[in-house]
């Protein structure tokens, strides 16, 4: 009942806030379309369109206001990657992952300063340099058409005047109530009600963050990394024992880059490039390719296996060969010749072994042979063998949001912001109403990996904002998802949901979903499969099951833009994390 | 003017002969979890607003027991919180049963409290609570966590009082009047 309620106000206030857009779980349109973890930001967005903005002012202007309405997921400290794919086909990457500090001396073994401590995934050492500001208002100036404050105003309006707190939002408090209230900043100030929990219905306000973007709305860029954000960023890591330095935040850089691009069965896939997860949905894709998935269902236990090893794979590729570092086979791993080197590693019959019977880095290819086009028949006859670098564990967690925007002139934007964990290290930087990162985890200490912790570098997470194209060349899908690890799995489904088993995109996304990783020796299997399939897994094929409930947020929470041929735009938010949809009146 | 000063009256007249059907228990008081979602903490939060004397440990082990003249043992299964503890549900379980026997046997009052609301009424909640409910003294209640009646069923059999509140933060002012 009090959920009702809760959708009912969400509703009733979105409606009085912006009436000419139209706003929902599922929303059709041909004016643009805005998907991502919150109505009210999916509705900022529409309305920036609705307004005369692009696509680029829209998603801008979601990602901003995805850090008042979701902060646990994303805020002004976290990072991210933009996917932009304008109406004339050009695509660009905007790389906004943080950075490492530049003195790294507080990370090191107090017993033995010749090696690193375990880096900390919560407190003031867990973070590194957020990336956020940047990207977005680099985005805005490159791409986008309209100024800052322009695109920051219905945020800020929202911030002071408050909306109504959702399940999730309350949840995510409640699961993190202990670390908001440890902050020596002001995690509990900001997101407790006197020091007790929202519930939901709850009306929340965050007006500290309302000034904040009031000050980055006439300073820009440098009045978060050089100025008065800066100076308060800065002097909370000084106070209390952290490692960022005015310094580093003055020597940040957004980085444009090309994406990587993939083409499964003759649809484009454009994605994220290096230090995020877009290399190895590409390669588990280019793996799948060589299975004919289209012969089987989404209930199939075979279909789930081979999705699930191919997944796993692209999984000890991406902990052996990817990260922030020079000299990375990314060619070799997304050659087509060389996915048919993992391809023939998977058994009709069985599960590949997992990290309880292997080191499951003795699974990785051997990319470097496919770095020149080189094809799998002439490797298999110079019988390649060539030893790699080994790769410790990295810890990822599940914070993170996404977000697909389509305007009516067919540009089309797939962003995925997170700050590692929910609300990230648990510090609120004092006066700015935001949290910072935990991305310091995500960072290797193995000496030799491509995801080292080096001052400067970006640690290696798995985010994959994605676009894409049909066989045609126009925009079919701008997806990406939150879930940590189930991000790559979660996106591959819905890709081969959609491409093989030619399921409607809300089908696609709903459809009961599974996930394996190199680091886990199970597949953890959402709700909803058959007891035979689950059975057949289990026992003739060795999978160690763990079972989760149906739609579960576990899984991830994509929120997806479609196209249809017609130019029709169907926007649908996660059914997996109350998201929504929003697009200019139709 | 007057009329305000009546009804401020009659509440406060109220308020006390309320405060007044409940027992009194002696402290200091244990404040632990059984399920380690966040309600504990937050009685933690009121319990130093309130001034009395507590300590909280979300894992206390039955042993410290010894230390205290009443315990409060707030319920809320959360997966990710047993997770963090390093416990399950069996384990759980297992942790407050012997709590509660230690309680009995030092004959230290036991104060149940479930304040998190019907997102914390799932079936492992619903256990917990009707493993404590026996032993309990008082049960402290959040109305939106007994809309279907269940507390006032577990209470039914001892006639043990219920203290209900419709917000978490009204529960405060009681903390004080009971632990003394």
């Amino acid at each position: 009942m009090k959920r009702s309620i809760s959708l009912f106000l969400t509703v009733l206030l979105c409606v009085s806030i912006f009436a000419t857009v139209t706003t929902s779980q599922v929303v059709a349109g041909k004016d643009g379309m805005v998907a991502c973890a919150s109505p009210y930001a999916a509705e900022i967005g529409a309305q920036i369109i609705a307004n005369g903005g692009n696509a680029v002012d829209a998603a801008v202007a979601v990602g901003f206001a995805l850090g008042l309405v979701e902060p646990y997921a994303s805020s002004l400290g976290g990072e991210g990657v933009m996917i932009i794919r304008t109406k004339d086909g050009q695509s660009i990457a905007i790389d906004f992952k943080s950075t490492a500090p530049g003195d790294l001396s507080k990370y090191k073994d107090p017993k033995n300063p010749a090696k690193w401590a375990k880096l900390p995934a919560n407190g003031t050492l867990s973070a590194c340099i957020p990336g956020i500001p940047y990207g977005l208002i680099t985005a805005l100036e490159e791409w986008g058409t309209m100024k800052l404050e322009d695109v920051l105003a219905p945020t800020i309006k929202l911030a002071r005047e408050g909306f109504v707190i959702s399940t999730t939002f309350a949840q995510t408090l409640s699961d993190n109530y202990k670390k908001l209230l440890d902050d020596p900043g002001e995690g509990t100030d900001i997101f407790t009600n006197e020091g007790l929990l929202y519930n939901e219905g709850d009306i929340f306000k965050n007006p500290v963050l309302a000034d904040t973007l009031e000050i980055l709305a006439k300073g820009g860029i440098d009045a978060f990394y050089k100025g008065e954000i800066a100076d308060k960023i800065a002097d909370f890591y000084a106070k209390n024992g952290g490692a960022i330095t005015k310094e580093d935040l003055a020597g940040y850089k957004a980085i444009v880059k090309e994406p990587v691009v993939g083409n499964y069965r003759g649809y484009k896939v454009i994605t994220a490039p290096p230090p995020v997860g877009g290399v190895t949905l590409i390669e588990v894709l280019n793996i799948l390719e060589n299975f004919n998935l289209s012969k089987l269902s989404w209930d199939d236990p075979l279909f789930v296996h081979l999705v699930a090893d191919s997944i796993f794979l692209g999984q000890v590729d991406k902990r052996m060969y990817l990260g922030d570092a020079p000299n990375m086979p990314v060619k070799g791993l997304l050659s087509k010749e060389y996915a048919k080197s993992m391809f023939v590693k998977i058994p009709l019959d069985k599960a590949l072994p997992r990290k309880d019977k292997i080191d499951v880095l003795t699974m990785a290819g051997e990319p470097m042979l496919y770095e020149n086009n080189e094809t799998f028949l002439e490797n298999i006859l110079a019988k390649a063998n060539q030893k790699s670098v080994a790769s410790e564990v990295v810890y990822e967690s599940p914070s993170t949001t996404h977000y697909s925007v389509v305007d009516k002139e067919g540009n089309a934007v797939s962003v995925t912001q997170t700050l590692s964990s929910f609300f990230g290290g648990g510090n609120v930087i004092p006066g700015t109403g935001f949290a910072m990162n935990n991305e310091m985890q995500n960072f290797s200490t193995y000496s030799g990996s491509p995801n080292e912790l080096i001052s400067g570098r970006r640690p290696l997470t798995i985010i994959v904002p994605t676009i894409v194209e049909s066989p045609q060349g126009e925009v079919l899908m701008v997806a990406g998802s939150p879930g940590s690890s189930r991000i790559t799995s979660t996106l591959i489904q819905i890709i081969v949901n959609v491409v093989d088993l030619k399921m409607p995109v809300a089908l696609a996304m709903k459809t009961p979903k599974f996930t394996t990783y190199d680091t886990e020796d199970s597949l953890t299997i959402e709700g909803g499969y058959p007891k035979a399939t689950i059975e057949a897994l289990k026992n003739y094929y060795g999978y160690n099951i763990i079972e989760k409930g149906p739609l579960d947020l576990y899984f991830g929470g994509p929120n997806i833009v479609y196209r249809y041929s017609d130019g029709t735009l169907l926007g649908i938010g996660s059914f997996r994390r109350e998201g929504g949809a929003s697009a200019p009146q139709w | 003017m007057k009329k305000i000063i009546a009804v401020i009256t009659v509440i406060f007249a109220l308020a006390l002969v309320w405060a007044g059907d409940y027992p009194v228990f002696s402290g200091p008081l244990l404040i632990t979890s059984a399920g380690q979602s966040a309600g504990a903490v937050q009685l933690k939060v009121l319990s130093t607003k309130a001034k009395i004397k507590f300590e909280y440990d979300g894992v206390a082990k039955a042993e410290k027991l010894s230390s205290f003249k009443s315990v409060m043992i707030v319920v809320g299964a959360s997966t990710k919180g047993l997770g963090a503890a390093g416990l399950d549900n069996d384990k759980e379980m297992a942790r407050v049963q012997t709590i509660l026997d230690k309680a009995k046997e030092l004959g230290i009052p036991v104060i149940l409290a479930h304040i998190e609301g019907a997102s914390r009424r799932g079936s492992t909640s619903d256990k917990l609570a009707e493993l404590i409910a026996p032993y309990s003294s008082l049960y402290i209640i959040v109305n939106s966590g007994n809309e279907d009646g269940k507390f006032n069923k577990l209470a039914e059999p001892k006639k043990t009082p219920i203290a209900f509140f419709d917000k978490v933060s009204a529960i405060q002012p009681i903390l004080s009047e009971i632990i003394k």
